[in-house]
């Protein structure tokens, strides 16, 4: 018989999140011994860099274009925030190649391994956002190039390369919430599901 | 400073690409794309520090 705390939505809510990820799948004292392996470390390198991609585009978020334009500093934290995002990418092709050769979506894995592919295609566009929103000649140059490609499909009609502010705002807002959503969600999947096993483990 | 490292790599002039019939790429993500196979394979062949051989316990 249940009782009034039972059916509290808070109750349940917290029973159900226990149940999908209890705290000792979350955040594990160890992992198999496979993981031991150079080709697991480019998960956890995209995402330092993607973290390092976050700070400083929130500096660079507080100070403004003139400041990265034109301060030594500004420079400085434009570069890191340029180089954080080439290294996310580098490790995060990396990691779908590895896991890819893994065939890592074995083993009900299918959630983790889509929303890895979202993700990437979300950090994609993130950073083409980006590009566009510079507000140097090389933006100017990226936009002019892409708008007839992206008109041709027919998202120019909502989604504008020209538009500064609109590029800006889907750079710095609604795609990187995006992407570090599916990130999130990503993660709790390896958690759930725990770390592919190499081929050979499974067969023995 | 950032002389020093501008001089290292002479970026004044049109950019150079590689091209073989339709396709078209800069040496420089060229570059990137070597060198990110060769980290792949690097990744796959290399010993990762404290890792013990399945024959010992």
């Amino acid at each position: 018989m249940s009782t009034t705390i039972d059916r509290q939505w808070t109750t349940r809510l917290r029973r159900r999140l226990v149940e999908q990820l209890p705290p000792d799948k979350a955040l594990p004292d160890t992992q198999p011994s496979y993981v031991s392996s150079w080709i697991y470390v480019f998960g956890v390198v995209s995402l330092s860099a993607l973290v390092m991609v976050i700070l400083t585009g929130f500096v660079l978020a507080i100070r403004g274009p003139q400041w990265w334009h034109q301060s030594s500093i500004g420079h400085y934290v434009n570069s890191l925030h340029l180089w954080s995002v080439e290294i996310f990418f580098f490790a995060m092709v990396i990691h779908l190649w590895g896991k890819f050769f893994m065939a890592a979506w074995r083993g009900n894995r299918s959630l983790t391994w889509v929303t890895g592919a979202v993700t990437f295609a979300t950090s994609i566009a993130t950073a083409f956002t980006g590009y566009v929103s510079q507000t140097n000649f090389d933006s100017q140059w990226i936009s002019t190039q892409a708008k007839d490609g992206i008109n041709a499909t027919g998202a120019g009609a909502f989604f504008n390369v020209l538009n500064t502010g609109q590029m800006l705002m889907w750079h710095i807002v609604l795609l990187p919430l995006a992407a570090v959503v599916l990130t999130a969600l990503h993660v709790v999947m390896v958690r759930r599901k725990g770390v592919v096993p190499p081929f050979e483990e499974v067969s023995k | 400073m950032s002389e020093i490292l501008g001089a290292l790599v002479n970026l004044d002039h049109p950019g150079h690409y590689i091209s073989w019939g339709w396709f078209q790429m800069s040496y420089g993500n060229f570059a990137v794309v070597v060198t990110m196979v060769v980290t792949f394979l690097v990744a796959l062949v290399a010993p990762f520090p404290g890792r013990k051989k399945e024959n010992q316990s």
